[in-house]
């Protein structure tokens, strides 16, 4: 999904000390806090360091999860990207600009058109109904009543919440009270998103579908998206990078592939070898049909508008007796077309990743953390069916949740 | 036994004097200024409740009584009331037309009252058969009317200005001071025991400062006045401020609220029902400086009780006692619910 490597968000070295004066106790004594505890500066000092050091790049268009247990400084990092929490050191780019050098009037700025918050508590405000909620960052920007409802009308339909305008938001269930904080954050038609667990607070089912809904806005709206949570699952499932904290410290960033296959957190590495269900459960039972399968004969343009209007960024490809021939990506298809062929089979992948009925839900972790595309499941040249990320993933979630409960 | 020594250290005298320095030469002049200024509006707002008639009061004080109960504004409910206010109004006016023609019209007094027992019977009436409760309206109905039979009408008004004149500067003073103060913690450490002291202080002591600045009358009744009232407005605006859920505020600031539309888009919105609750208590402290200020010459209820006392007639000390603690019961009970918000809320009884 990365193709595009430029950067929007640049963090530098960047360090939050909580306390009265968090600058001096990085400073005094040669720097002794930088290398010490969180526990020692806070007995020591009665500072609490939040952030510690932490540098990553956000590319433009992706997914930037950032996960770490309770009080790993998830919430105190994304809230310095725009400076809702100062940071004490470090730099903080925004599209090339170091934002921790902007007066007060540039972050209003910054926040009013660049970027656009989703709390895990939603954050609505009760006194204004659901049309006012979503309009509220059009508001304070000055726009005009009738556009500003325009707009907002449009993002509630996005997020499926049409008719709901009246209502106000301690008359939403939590799902829907989220909704409203996604769209009141699309409103601003920003080029970041900013979720500090947004989907904490749901329960597992609404959850799911969520996250699901997260994956298909995102298809659409290619924004560059900032995601924090403390669930390995939605880390897996939504990011495309992961930066995993703990303590305040980055202890690992790599796509869901790497996270997996070499975890460097204990808790990581727990987690992967914990998932023992995955082991005995076959893909098939995870599996579903396939959701577009094209003829090898079809001609290419015809294919081409068959996933646009499924809104599919890739299909599988029969032979006209039905077997398996391989997968087609959106990509693919408009690169084939470019060079000038009009035949699907220009198209194909033959190498994609398809798996047999008795490969186990443990192997196609990695196999699904590595691509955004479905895995065909493929028995003797039949397509059986097809899994992609967020299956495997939501049968986990399900297999821990029934383990939990 | 000794006693305890005496020390020369006078603060009586000190304040005395710079009580004496105020009222000196132009300060004399800037304090009638402000004494103007006060009395424009208060004249001009007394002439008109008096001016107005019966029945438009009562029409008004029902429908307000009507609108501030938020589970009854209904449409029944309006009818209700209004046939009641109507009975009521046009009752009063026919006795009061009859009673200015002598007595030649009995039969219009005699209209008159029948539509005054109809205004009850329709109470009644839907008490009986509908179980209907009289509410508020009625109670406010009632209090006006009491008020007017015992003749104490027109003082009414008078206290209905005074109070209303101090209730708003009392207002004007606390929401801007509340706000300040809930934007800086070293203003409220410094207000808060000035507004103890305001609070504690017996409210006698503000009587007499007040009458050496403004001389006799309603301008000095109404200083004392705010100044004892106004500190529950400050208080509870500050407080209001102050329990702003913060993550509402952080959310604000996400969307880049500038400091202004933090507090009108806000802040103010969200502590509306406590500073709501600062002003019932502010016009409540000022209806209960009604006696205490007519001791420095403002007319109205509160003389009735002052010579009551004075000149031990238990009856109209009692009249005038009792139109007091009315009038509070229903301004009280209709700013509660004249606060703003919508249906869902959940009205507790
Ligand atoms: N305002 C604050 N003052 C002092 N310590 C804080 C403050 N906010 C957060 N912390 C501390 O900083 C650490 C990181 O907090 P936070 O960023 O909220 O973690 P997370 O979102 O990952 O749960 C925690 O140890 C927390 O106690
Ligand atoms: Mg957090």
């Amino acid at each position: 999904m990365d193709n595009s490597r430029e950067i929007r968000v640049a963090v530098r070295d960047l360090w939050k000390v909580f306390g009265p004066d968090g600058q001096r106790v990085l400073q005094e004594d040669g720097g002794w806090a930088q290398s010490a505890s969180r526990e020692q500066v806070q007995e020591k000092t009665g500072h609490v360091i939040a952030i510690r050091d932490i540098s990553f790049d956000v590319h433009v268009g992706e997914v930037f999860v950032v996960m770490g247990l309770s009080g790993s400084g998830k919430s105190t990092l994304v809230r310095c990207l725009i400076r809702l929490i100062e940071p004490t050191q470090g730099i903080v780019e925004i599209d090339g600009e170091n934002v921790l050098e902007y007066d007060v009037e540039q972050i209003i700025e910054l926040r009013r058109h660049k970027t656009g918050m989703v709390f895990q508590h939603y954050g609505l405000f009760p006194h204004r109904n659901v049309m006012d909620n979503v309009a509220y960052g059009l508001e304070v920007q000055g726009i005009e009543k009738e556009s500003r409802y325009a707009t907002a009308l449009d993002v509630l339909a996005r997020v499926g919440l049409k008719g709901w305008e009246e209502s106000y938001p301690d008359e939403l269930s939590g799902g829907m009270q989220q909704r409203v904080g996604i769209a009141r954050a699309l409103a601003l038609d920003p080029e970041i998103l900013l979720m500090d667990e947004p989907f904490s607070g749901l329960d597992p089912l609404i959850r799911r579908q969520m996250q699901d809904e997260l994956i298909e806005l995102q298809k659409q709206l290619h924004k560059t998206i900032v995601f924090i949570t403390h669930d390995l699952l939605e880390a897996l499932k939504l990011g495309d990078r992961i930066a995993i904290l703990r303590g305040g410290s980055m202890v690992q960033l790599g796509t869901p592939e790497q996270i997996v296959m070499t975890p460097a957190d204990d808790y990581v590495e727990e987690f992967v070898k914990d998932v023992s269900k995955a082991r005995v459960m076959r893909v098939t039972s995870i599996m579903r049909p396939p959701a577009l399968v094209l003829e090898h004969s079809q001609r290419l343009h015809s294919a081409v508008t068959l996933l646009r209007e499924n809104n599919a960024d890739a299909a599988f490809v029969a032979q006209s007796d039905g077997s398996y021939a391989g997968m087609v990506t959106l990509e693919g298809l408009s690169r084939a077309e470019h060079e000038g062929s009009s035949d699907l089979s220009a198209a194909i992948d033959d190498s994609a990743d398809s798996v047999s009925p008795e490969t186990s839900v443990q192997d196609l972790i990695p196999m699904v953390a590595g691509t955004r595309h479905p895995i065909a499941v493929v028995d003797e040249k039949r397509l059986l069916g097809e899994v992609d990320r967020p299956i495997v993933l939501d049968s986990l979630a399900e297999s821990h949740a029934a383990r939990a409960g | 036994m000794i006693d305890f020594p005496s020390f020369d250290f006078q603060l009586d005298k000190l304040i005395d004097h710079f009580v004496k320095w105020l009222t000196a030469d132009w300060r004399f002049h800037f304090f009638r200024g402000v004494s103007a200024t006060i009395l424009w509006p208060l004249v001009r707002l007394e002439k008109f409740l008096q001016w107005l008639p019966v029945t438009v009061i009562i029409l008004a004080v029902a429908l307000l009584a009507w609108w501030s109960v938020r589970h009854k504004r209904t449409r029944k409910e309006l009818f209700i009331v209004l046939a009641e206010a109507a009975a009521i109004g046009l009752g009063l006016t026919l006795i009061g037309l009859a009673q200015e023609q002598s007595a030649s019209n009995g039969t219009w007094e005699w209209a008159g009252r029948s539509l005054l027992a109809a205004a009850v019977a329709i109470a009644g009436g839907f008490w009986a058969v509908g179980g209907r409760r009289p509410g508020l309206p009625e109670l406010a109905m009632a209090g006006f009317m009491f008020i007017g039979v015992v003749g104490l009408w027109d003082a009414a008004m008078t206290t209905l200005a005074v109070v209303g004149v101090a209730t708003t500067i009392a207002i004007m003073v606390a929401i801007p001071t509340g706000i300040v103060m809930a934007k800086s913690d070293r203003l409220q450490a410094g207000i808060r025991p000035i507004l103890d002291l305001l609070q504690t202080m017996p409210s006698f002591v503000y009587l007499v400062p007040a009458l050496m600045l403004f001389g006799l009358g309603k301008v000095p009744a109404i200083m004392a006045t705010v100044m004892y009232a106004v500190a529950p407005g400050i208080r509870l605006t500050n407080l209001g401020i102050r329990l702003v859920d913060k993550e509402l505020i952080e959310a604000a600031h996400a969307f880049g609220t500038a400091p202004r539309q933090m507090l009108f888009k806000v802040e103010l919105p969200l502590a509306l029902p406590t500073i709501m609750a600062g002003i019932n208590q502010v016009i409540m402290a000022s209806l209960a400086m009604v006696v205490i200020a007519s001791m420095v010459g403002a007319a109205g209820l509160g003389i009735e009780v002052l010579h009551g006392i004075a000149r031990l007639k238990v009856g109209q000390g009692f009249n005038g006692g009792l139109s007091i603690t009315l009038l509070a019961i229903i301004i009280d009970r209709v700013t509660r619910g004249l606060q703003p918000g919508r249906e869902s809320a959940g009205e507790p009884a």
